[in-house]
């Protein structure tokens, strides 16, 4: 007798955890594989592909979120960081990198809110160089040091010069941005989901 | 907009799970399953240990029972 | 009940040779499980310190890559969730269930073998999110040779549990047992699932929360209950209240609790139907976190004071309220007009650290402090240390999770208030955000005594345990 109940406890047991794994994932994934990528949404390059690996090694993630709330739930449009985020946005994203944390902005969009790529430079040599008060952690190790000298000097040598403010760099050196950091840069730059939403369904 | 037949497709393994389960309880009821269900709650004591003694005192113990250890 | 393994001198209390045989026999993988844990809880507390330094001073240390916060802060979740936590839950599963079911653990071979590659995963895990190489899926970071070894360990851990059960001498299943076996049936499915290389976009954001949810239904929760619904009573001398009550809140909590993934990912881009479906599930939750709160209440009711005789009942009860307290958080947090608010802030960090710090880590703590002296045979030297190690973490806990509630609700007004630039959210989270390293501090410098004082038991450095003759011949009928 007891023999038996002890198997319906386990089938029980089980039946609760698929249900839930049905419900949660699998019946959604089956309704979300018939999205096909938006239009506009183009897949990552190379480059893109590196940067976004750096982004994760070094955690971005848990201070930034990659998804715009609807419209009248939070104030996202309002603060101009896009309109609200679909599935077809995220189809080349593997893995995902919604975020659940805003200690620092939404990033949805931010290749459109801040196109400049100095910028970002700068501000991945020292958050605090372009947002003071920022508590987000600088990435000295994406870039380098080398003597100071002429901007030009080392252009001709295929090597980028951050113009990082005077107070935030070591003295008598210039800040060079490396292969890591031009590229992390640019996958910064690719989050741009300006494009409509194409009408589905 | 129109209800998703996924949703649809859950309400019904909601419901029908629901009624099973609601069918395996009365059974269980019926069949008298629960009737040695409130002895279990003492399991857990025995003679060494039995009811109505504290098995912890590691910052002393009330001096009207439990006068060992 | 016959018996081959009743011990001479014990023939009229039978049960009580099977308490003395499954103490003895689990006696060496569960301090195994123990040790580890309580290991892991020392690094963890560190890296969780210095993650938390990071936000009141970001240039501290800011030259050193391992040490940025964004791999120190899931190099300190991975340690406290996969390492201390997993590993504690480990040592009280084994125990528990021997106890339970009135026997000796049963292929302890595999126990040893699990803990070994439990500890390689955790450690392979966490090198390599510091060292760079994290898969970025929030709770699933580590690589996938350091999971491998943790689904196989817990697979080994699963299969002695259950060994055991099968060879159970006991005619009665108590409810401590119902978590115990759901959860050591459910967590090694959960886990591979979670960590099959099928997902990508928003399907995977799914998978990751129903996943890292589930972690806490199939894995956390369960045992933080069966701790409570064991020690409790046991501690006291009086049965749980209600066995019905047990029941109900054992089903509705299985069957609710499986569904609430997805309100982490509120507002989100997925289909409004399935984050509905996790609300509701989220506020159903208050039944089975009811039935539970009424169920221990009023098996305390009468006996409160003999909180002042019992380390165990102190943390266990402390942790069975805020798992009361959590709960009904989490429920509110899930409606969507406090989600808002709440949403992407610390508030949710501190419901995070109410739920498994206060509720679980401190229940796990009552359960070494009873566990430990019946494994070794051996008091604990200096109890007043416990009462430190208590009042610390009880006071370090409260403040944290007062600042990142207090401190994450204002953050939410002020970035849902367009009139504000988005640096005003942070700069008000400021003071809490040091508060809560203040907290820190303090919850380490309780480890630290309860750290020391495991050291001494293991040394044996206190004073011997009063026990009848007979259960020094325990060792030689274990097999």
């Amino acid at each position: 007798m007891m023999f038996i109940r002890a198997y319906v406890f386990f089938l029980g047991v089980l039946a609760t955890l698929f249900l839930g794994w049905a419900a949660l994932t699998f019946i959604p994934g089956i309704q979300i594989k018939e999205i096909k990528p938006l239009p506009g949404l183009k897949p990552y390059t190379e480059q893109e592909l590196r940067g976004r690996a750096i982004y994760i090694r070094e955690g971005c993630v848990y201070c930034h979120s990659q998804q715009t709330r609807p419209e009248g739930f939070g104030v996202d449009q309002r603060r101009g960081w896009g309109r609200p985020s679909v599935p077809g946005d995220y189809v080349y994203d593997r893995p995902h990198l919604l975020g659940t944390m805003r200690t620092g902005p939404d990033l949805f969009n931010i290749g459109a809110r801040q196109p400049s790529e100095d910028w970002h430079l700068i501000h991945l040599y020292n958050p605090r160089a372009t947002s003071p008060g920022s508590i987000m952690p600088p990435y000295p190790w994406l870039f380098e040091e080398a003597e100071e000298a002429p901007e030009e000097f080392y252009r001709m040598q295929g090597k980028r010069v951050v113009p990082v403010p005077e107070q935030f760099k070591p003295k008598g050196k210039v800040v060079i941005a490396t292969q890591e950091a031009l590229d992390l840069v640019a996958y910064l730059l690719s989050l741009n989901h300006t494009y409509p939403v194409k009408a589905e369904r | 907009m129109t209800i998703p037949l996924a949703g649809v497709i859950l309400i019904a393994v909601a419901i029908i799970g629901g009624a099973i389960a609601m069918g395996a309880f009365i059974w269980a009821i019926r069949t008298k399953q629960f009737k040695d269900l409130n002895t279990g709650a003492y399991v857990i004591f025995d003679k060494e240990e039995p009811v109505g003694e504290m098995t912890d005192t590691t910052f002393g113990y009330p001096e009207k029972n439990n006068p060992k250890k | 009940m016959k018996s081959d393994h009743s011990i001479p001198g014990t023939e009229e209390a039978p049960e009580l040779s099977y308490r003395i045989l499954s103490d003895t026999s689990s006696s060496a993988p569960v301090i195994v499980f123990f040790t580890s844990a309580v290991v892991w809880l020392l690094v963890g507390t560190v890296f969780g310190l210095i993650a938390s330094f990071k936000f009141n001073f970001p240039d501290w240390l800011g030259n050193i890559p391992a040490l940025t916060f964004g791999r120190v802060r899931p190099a300190h979740l991975n340690s406290v969730i996969y390492g201390w936590a997993s590993l504690g839950i480990a040592g009280l599963y084994v125990w528990l269930t021997a106890r339970l079911c009135q026997t000796e653990v049963h292929w302890r071979r595999l126990l040893y073998i699990s803990a070994i590659l439990w500890n390689a995963g955790v450690l392979y895990g966490v090198v390599s999110i510091l060292g760079g190489h994290s898969q970025g899926i929030e709770w699933l970071e580590f690589p996938k040779g350091a999971q491998t070894l943790i689904a196989m360990a817990s697979v080994l851990l699963s299969l002695s549990i259950l060994r055991t059960f099968y060879g159970r001498r006991v005619k009665h299943i108590y409810v401590s047992l119902w978590y115990i076996l759901a959860s050591v049936i459910w967590f090694p499915i959960l886990y591979v699932i979670a960590n099959l290389p099928f997902y990508s976009g928003v399907t995977q954001a799914a998978v990751n929360w129903w996943y890292a949810h589930n972690l806490l239904t199939v894995w956390v929760t369960p045992a933080g209950l069966a701790a409570a619904y064991y020690f409790i009573p046991k501690v006291i001398g009086r049965p749980i209240h209600s066995y019905y009550l047990s029941l109900l809140g054992f089903w509705s909590f299985a069957l609710f609790y499986n569904w609430n993934g997805i309100h982490h990912l509120i507002g989100g881009p997925l289909p409004t139907w399935l984050i509905s479906v996790s609300i509701v599930a989220s506020v159903l939750m208050f039944i089975p976190v009811i039935t539970v709160a009424i169920n221990h209440h009023m098996t305390m009711v009468g006996h409160f004071g003999k909180l002042r005789y019992s380390p165990t009942l102190r943390f266990v009860v402390f942790g069975a309220m805020c798992y009361t307290a959590v709960s009904f958080q989490g429920s509110i947090q899930a409606l969507r007009s406090f989600n808002e608010i709440t949403h992407f802030t610390h508030y949710t960090v501190g419901h995070a650290h109410l739920g498994l710090y206060a509720f679980f880590t401190m229940s796990i703590f009552g359960a070494i402090y009873y566990i430990m002296p019946r494994l070794t045979k051996w008091e604990w030297p200096y109890p007043v240390l416990i009462k430190f190690h208590f009042w610390l973490v009880a006071l370090g806990i409260t403040l944290y999770v007062i600042s990142m509630t207090v401190g994450g609700f204002i953050q939410g007004l002020y970035m849902n208030d367009p009139s504000h630039p988005f640096m005003d959210s942070v700069q008000v989270t400021k003071p809490y955000l040091m508060a809560r390293s203040v907290a820190g501090v303090v919850i380490l410098i309780g480890h630290l005594f309860f750290i020391y004082l495991f050291y001494l038991m293991i040394k044996r450095k206190g004073v011997k345990r009063v026990t009848p003759p007979w259960y020094e011949k325990a060792e030689e009928y274990v097999r």
